[in-house]
């Protein structure tokens, strides 16, 4: 039976097809890294020990994520609802110790090199907070906190104790955004001037609930004291894309939300609509709803020449190659020659001509969730974080909780000065 | 640098690239058109495409055998005309022929058996009109339409009023550079010089034809690549022999109508000589291009005026 298990050598062979520009990696820090580690041998005893706190749906895929991670052994488990708490044994075979609470698993695994948390959003930062404090590196699933204060306590610890913290925006390891990225970088789609991103969903987003004391801490992402609706639970990925491609720390933020179908006593919004402004005068316009999935998700990346759809792994051209007898026919009225057009040459081959549907970016199978764990591994192994890597998930954070003042005021949000994180050089 | 503003824009559709060329316009207004005319070829292929499963053309395609089935007004007259140019062509053009089409796109010859098959399912012949109830049916299962060999045609007649409503005097409009429409003149005054080039010497013409408020249209069994070589196919298969034509051949039609355009040029790359002329017989402001390419890389071309 073939492996499950995925390397490193995997992982660079996928970035292999943007490794070209020294200047493109230098500001991709995290796989400057990965590309200083190429061809090294990792010992067998010299492993990752993990703990996972937070077994529910999110924190099982990541589980199962970080099972396919070479050299990575998940340690203990910890989740405070019997039913994942079961599902978590199950799922390491018996072999991770199993918590209810995360305190008692710091306290009684001495050897946990790192903790991956997904607990309901409410939860994460004194779970993070802890974990920093008794050195132990974090992955957190994005996003980072319900509050602002809390986010940036998150950092703070972080960055105090030195310790990694790093959040759980997957397109940062995605071959595909990353390969965007650097076409972006080259200026191959001009000057981006704004992202229109949005996802769109059919359903009313509710888990079945076992009996209704539960329903709050089944339907966490419901009440607004546990999260930030769809703002913390989806826009967080994709105002992140908008900041990492702009490559700004927007403004100001408007917007616009309301319970606007699922009226079934839900607290959050199921209809957002915003606007970042970016200091370049750049726009990320975003909105998510819950009750038409005809346009599903994207984050449109437009510049004066092309634009890139990522999650189709699409790249159009403002201007794609012209039929060459048009071509010389508008130069020669450009020029005022009065020369023959020439037709019936090689674009007119009805078997060869295709649909503009735009070029691939890269070739890609879907992993981004394995891969960010392939980094993190990477890094808690290196005991060092990769620069500028918590900034990109700190600000999407920052942005949505942002966005959600401006809705629930009804008024323009400036971005506080305090809530900018500079980058390292 | 010419002064005259030029609007120049593309978009992709029915398989290959629409390049519109209009002179002395406004960008804005040129967007504008170019707009109308993209919705319209759209609208088009989205109603007569068979690779699109909902089109109105797939619909009907799905009917059995011995069923009447309404049809609507638009398709009505487009499967009337090519009925009338199935008629006219001795069965040399029939846009029910893809099941004989499809055979030699595999890359082992068919044998005697598959064509007869084929030729089986397919045919003009074996569809009935009710004309006083716009309805059809099919004699045979198995049978469908294809309006690819005349779809680029149908859309540069459809664009053609769209344009001229607008004020439009000047343009190029371009499917590929296989279906042209030049209206109006060239920004010197005269009309626009539409250049056939020779295949073998791919910078030369073997014929220019002079062209104003009139559509010029390709047919070839020999094409050039991307890189100015030359390819033979055996793409043009004769509906009645269910066999490809075998000479190198390319016609180009100069017509006011393209749709009748894209049926002569087809039809004069399958039709023996005397069906040719008796075709032409009804034919009026046409000219007809046929250029043979030779083995030693030479061709002999022949015009004929109508």
């Amino acid at each position: 039976m073939e492996s499950k298990i995925k390397n490193r050598r995997d992982f660079l062979k996928e970035m292999g097809v943007y490794a070209s520009s020294t200047a493109f990696l230098a500001s991709i820090p995290w796989l400057d890294a990965f590309a200083q580690e190429n061809g090294k041998n990792v010992a067998a005893s010299d492993r990752v020990r993990i703990a996972v706190i937070g077994v529910g749906s999110r924190g099982r895929a990541l589980l199962m994520n970080l099972q396919q991670v070479e050299n990575v052994e998940i340690v203990a488990v910890c989740d405070n609802y019997e039913p994942h708490y079961s599902r978590a044994i199950e799922l390491t075979d018996g072999k991770a110790k199993a918590f209810y609470d995360h305190k008692k698993m710091i306290d009684a695994v001495k050897d946990i090199d790192a903790v991956v948390v997904a607990t309901p959003l409410h939860e994460h930062a004194h779970i993070v907070v802890d974990c920093l404090n008794a050195d132990i590196h974090v992955f957190c699933e994005k996003a980072m906190a319900r509050t602002l204060v809390d986010t940036k306590l998150m950092a703070d610890t972080a960055i105090a104790k030195g310790k990694i913290l790093q959040i759980g925006q997957q397109r940062l390891f995605n071959p595909v955004y990353l390969n965007a990225l650097e076409r972006v970088r080259a200026g191959e789609i001009g000057q981006i001037t704004q992202v229109r991103a949005y996802w769109h969903r059919n359903a009313d987003w509710r888990r079945p609930v076992p009996s209704p004391e539960l329903e709050r801490k089944i339907n966490w992402r419901m009440y607004n004291e546990y999260s930030g609706g769809l703002m913390t639970e989806l826009a967080a990925h994709q105002v992140q894309v908008a900041n990492w491609y702009i490559d700004k720390v927007p403004t100001q933020v408007m917007g616009s939300g309301s319970i606007c179908f699922w009226k079934d006593g839900r607290e959050v919004y199921d209809h957002v609509a915003l606007v970042y402004d970016y200091p370049d005068g750049s726009k990320c316009t975003y909105d998510s709803m819950i009750a038409n999935k005809h346009h599903g998700l994207e984050e449109q990346i437009m510049g004066n020449l092309g634009t890139i759809e990522p999650e189709i792994n699409r790249i159009y051209s403002e201007n794609p190659p012209q039929a060459p007898g048009i071509r010389q026919l508008v130069h020669d009225i450009e020029s005022s020659i009065f020369d023959v057009i020439p037709i019936g040459g090689a674009t007119w081959i009805p078997e060869t001509a295709v649909q503009y549907r735009g070029d691939v970016i890269a070739p890609y199978e879907n992993n981004d969730s394995f891969l960010q764990f392939v980094g993190f591994a990477k890094a808690v192994k290196n005991n060092k974080p990769y620069p500028n890597l918590l900034r990109e998930g700190y600000h999407a954070t920052i942005a949505v909780l942002l966005g959600l003042q401006a809705m629930d005021t009804n008024e323009i949000v400036a971005w506080p000065a305090e809530y900018v994180m500079e980058k390292d050089v | 640098m010419s002064e005259q503003p030029i609007f120049n824009d593309s978009f992709f559709a029915m398989g290959t690239r629409c390049d519109v060329v209009f002179l002395n316009i406004e960008q804005e207004f040129g967007e504008q058109i170019f707009h109308l005319i993209k919705n319209e070829v759209t609208h088009l292929e989205h109603r007569m495409s068979r690779f699109i499963p909902d089109s109105p053309l797939s619909e009907l395609n799905k009917a059995g055998k011995n069923e009447w089935i309404p049809v609507t007004d638009d398709l009505w007259n487009i499967l009337t005309i090519c009925f009338d140019f199935y008629q006219m062509s001795n069965g040399a053009f029939d846009i029910t022929a893809a099941p004989i089409i499809k055979l030699w796109k595999s890359n082992k010859p068919p044998t005697k058996d598959e064509i007869e098959k084929a030729k089986q399912i397919s045919g003009f012949d074996k569809v009935e009109f009710d004309f006083e109830n716009q309805k059809i049916k099919f004699k045979t299962d198995g049978l469908e339409f294809d309006l690819g060999a005349i779809g680029k045609g149908l859309a540069l007649d459809s664009i053609k009023p769209i344009i001229l409503k607008q004020g439009i005097e000047n343009g190029i409009i371009s499917f590929g550079e296989s279906s042209i429409l030049a209206l109006g003149k060239h920004s010197n005054g005269k009309n626009w010089p539409l250049g056939i080039r020779n295949m073998y010497n791919f910078n030369k013409f073997v014929h220019v034809f002079s062209t104003s408020n009139e559509t010029i249209t390709t047919s070839a069994t020999i094409l050039n690549t991307d890189d100015g070589g030359v390819k033979k196919r055996k793409h043009i298969i004769s509906p009645v022999s269910g066999l490809p034509v075998e000479v190198n051949k390319a016609v180009s039609i100069k017509s006011e109508s393209a749709t009748l355009g894209e049926f002569l040029s087809t039809s004069f790359l399958i039709l023996p000589e005397n069906d040719k002329i008796i075709l032409s017989e009804k034919l009026k402001k046409i000219e007809i291009l046929e250029v043979e390419y030779l083995d030693d890389n030479n061709f002999k071309s022949k015009l004929t005026i109508l």
